[in-house]
């Protein structure tokens, strides 16, 4: 889902990097007001954790493979502003200490996977009943990457038919895109709910860490 | 899964290996940053094939002339190849060959001027660049420290790979294959765990000796002379590009 450069008409990633800057300030200062004597760490710790991971393929089927974004990952250890910051962390050393993922791109890739991704993930856990918390994590990882994946799609629709030199046709980029990370969502959704079960189980600290640096914004035990 | 793993660990310790071999190794980071996102912001607004041509022929000279290998290039350039290839792909059945070939080039070049940039810029420079053109710092911080902690765990995942490899696992076969996806996400949790007690001890060790959250470097470089050729070569080509492709100046093959 990483969008190269060159791919998106120049109004929509101009207009994709304004919103994402918009977000990502934001969360930073909401980080920053709250930061403590550990937070940069910690938060990097996770962010290199999350990175890690995203190099894990897993199987989908017939040798196509999936990977980890972690967005709802990061939710669940953090809360919202705090996935937006090191998901947006993560997005910037693979764009230009990998080369993965553009720089004009990257606002598209920062709103699509760092602010959909974040928001939808913390949404649905937000409306989660408490008792159903791993069902409930597992629903937010699928939507924040099915969200996000949609998000990437309608932007690669509106560029074509803004400009027909630019973006990929809706009619193949919507159903190719949603189909595919419908299925990439459940990966994303049984990876994550296992990591918070694991954790839970092996290492509850790691959970009352990040909950007391999310401060309330998410009851992760 | 496991040759894919082993190939990725590969390429994230290659990242660093040409920078300091490169002839583009001695530019000033902060002037390579902003003329290569400079170029890309151009490339990314050509429409039409002769600006992207000429922009291709200069990219290809600077990377002829970075001294970067062919095969390193190559190969991080294939990893970009399924999303520039859906798109050309896609473009060829809706919009016919001409667009095809525009948007090839457009995305193929803007991930080679990434390359280069990344390929000869070790990567402190790299963070250097960014706090002179007033990166956050908190941001900066992050970003370090982040870098700094994935070599840390490469260590680990390479040895719990080899446990779980001498266990017999092979990577699962679908994504029903529950017990693939246990060992993943187990595999995934522990380096959280092992994250967390890693990240009290560097960062006590950090503190113990003075730091503060600022990061200071020997280096303080100045532009020079080829710094401003660099400059002007970048400006050049781009400023001709666009002139080319608003139709300014006409430009026949």
């Amino acid at each position: 889902m990483h969008i190269s450069d060159g791919l998106m008409a120049p109004v929509i990633w101009i207009a994709g990097m304004a919103i994402a800057l918009a977000f990502v300030a934001l969360a930073f200062r909401r980080v920053e007001r709250r930061l403590e004597d550990r937070t940069v760490p910690y938060m990097a710790i996770l962010a290199a954790g999350i990175f890690l991971a995203q190099m894990l393929n897993f199987p989908i089927i017939g040798g196509t493979t999936g990977h980890l974004i972690g967005a709802a990952l990061a939710v669940a250890l953090l809360g919202p502003w705090g996935a937006i910051a090191i998901i947006f962390t993560i997005l910037v050393i693979q764009s230009l200490v990998f080369g993965d993922g553009g720089i004009t791109a990257l606002g598209l890739n920062t709103l699509n996977m760092a602010v959909i991704g974040s928001l939808a993930a913390w949404g649905v856990i937000r409306l989660t009943p408490k008792r159903y918390k791993l069902p409930g994590i597992a629903v937010a990882a699928w939507a924040a990457v099915f969200l996000g994946a949609t998000a990437c799609a309608i932007e690669l629709a509106l560029s074509h038919a803004i400009d027909p030199s630019y973006g990929i046709d809706g009619i193949i980029a919507l159903p190719s895109m949603m189909g595919l990370h419908s299925v990439i969502g459940i990966g994303e959704a049984i990876i994550t709910t296992s990591v918070i079960a694991f954790l839970a189980k092996v290492a509850p600290e790691t959970l009352g860490m990040a909950q007391e640096k999310a401060k309330g914004e998410f009851d992760a035990t | 899964m496991d040759t894919v793993e082993a190939d990725l660990l590969e390429r994230i310790d290659e990242i660093d290996r040409y920078a300091d071999r490169s002839r583009l190794r001695g530019y000033d980071a902060r002037i390579k940053l902003v003329c290569s996102v400079s170029l890309v912001v151009v490339i990314a607004l050509l429409r039409d094939l002769e600006p992207l041509l000429i922009v291709l022929a200069f990219v290809l000279a600077i990377a002829a002339l970075s001294n970067v290998p062919l095969r390193h290039l190559a190969w991080n350039f294939a990893l970009a190849l399924p999303f520039v290839g859906f798109a050309a792909l896609t473009a060829l059945l809706t919009n016919g060959a001409d667009a095809a070939l525009v948007m090839f080039i457009r995305i193929g070049c803007s991930v080679l001027v990434l390359l280069l940039l990344v390929s000869t810029t070790p990567f402190f420079k790299m963070m250097g660049a960014f706090r002179a053109l007033h990166m956050p710092k908190m941001m900066a911080n992050l970003i370090m420290f982040t870098y700094r902690f994935i070599f840390l765990f490469l260590d680990e995942m390479e040895r719990m790979r080899t446990a779980r490899l001498a266990r017999g696992f092979d990577g699962g076969r679908n994504l029903l294959d529950k017990r693939a996806f246990r060992t993943l996400g187990a595999t995934i949790g522990m380096t959280f765990v092992r994250a967390n007690a890693r990240a009290s001890n560097i960062y006590d060790a950090l503190l113990s000796r003075g730091y503060t959250g600022d990061v200071r470097t020997f280096e303080s470089s100045r532009p020079r002379t080829r710094d401003a050729v660099l400059v002007g070569a970048f400006a050049c080509v781009g400023i001709l590009a666009i002139l080319v492709e608003t139709g300014v100046m006409a430009w026949t093959l």
